[in-house]
């Protein structure tokens, strides 16, 4: 992608990401209806649970573009998964700063060990060491190598988390396709399709960023060889 | 303030907090290779002239 088409598309994804945000939270706050039992602070739902549906969507990018990588060995899919990955802890470390405010108002504690809470926090962490490995290995091929196995790894707890409020915890079960008992309010319902959009496309627009910032480093070590040739 | 306010309020704020410093700090680490890139084009280009 050329230059000028490169920031005619980001200049697009911005303005849809940002149209989309104001909708969203117009949704949220004037809107939908503060629910019955956990009053206002139920709000944070329309934060909390896209960030961990964004993280969930773009370590499920880690993990195509690690074996983009394994089987082609060109590294423009090892800046793809890179970029995936660093967006996708960003969204997981919002999950882990919303749940507990969340939970601190409605259960009256900030954390405790249940299976949900437990692996999303191991997946974060999963990541953290993800790229922190990248860090020490200043061979490009061999970083990439090493990465691509260590973010399959980790993507394959994506869907331990999923369904692990399924298992006894403090979590409640999902309120999307949680059978019966589980559903939302219709305005809820759009309210949170809004609050998915948005923040996708904020998570998109993250990700081509992260993305120019890895090819524009590319450059950078190119021309330092070319230097010293 | 009631708790449930507080804590709506806390976890916006650092929800985007959170968003906005990335974004920032990706767009100060584009700054700086950009910087960089182009030292290093004309060091390339000095050396291809003499």
């Amino acid at each position: 992608m050329s230059d000028s088409t490169y920031h005619r598309v980001s200049l697009a994804v911005s303005a849809t990401a940002l149209v989309l945000l104001l909708y969203a939270f117009y949704q949220v706050f004037f809107i939908v209806p503060t629910e019955a039992k956990m009053g206002i602070v139920q709000r944070i739902f329309y934060i909390h649970m896209p960030s961990a549906v964004v993280s969930f969507n773009l370590f499920f990018v880690v993990c195509i573009a690690s074996i983009g990588y394994l089987k082609t060995r060109r590294l423009s899919w090892d800046r793809a998964a890179v970029s995936a990955a660093e967006v996708g802890t960003i969204f997981c470390a919002a999950v882990l700063i919303t749940g507990p405010l969340w939970g601190k108002a409605v259960w009256g504690i900030w954390w405790t060990f249940d299976p949900r809470l437990t692996t999303t926090l191991v997946l974060f962490l999963i990541f953290v060491g993800y790229l922190m490995l990248r860090l020490y290995q200043p061979e490009p091929h061999r970083r990439a190598r090493l990465s691509a196995v260590v973010g399959i790894i980790g993507f394959v707890n994506v869907p331990i988390v999923y369904l692990a409020n399924r298992f006894r915890g403090q979590h409640p079960a999902p309120v999307l396709g949680g059978g019966e008992g589980s559903g939302l309010a219709p305005e809820m319902v759009v309210a949170l399709l809004w609050s998915l959009a948005a923040l996708h496309a904020l998570g998109l627009l993250l990700f081509m960023q992260r993305y120019r910032l890895e090819r524009m480093r590319t450059e950078v070590n190119e021309l330092y060889r070319a230097l010293r040739a | 303030m009631d708790i449930g306010l507080k804590h709506l309020f806390w976890a916006f704020a650092l929800f985007w907090l959170l968003h906005a410093g990335y974004l920032l700090n990706l767009s100060f680490r584009q700054k700086r290779l950009a910087d960089e890139l182009r030292a290093l084009k004309e060091s390339l280009n000095r050396k291809a002239g003499g």
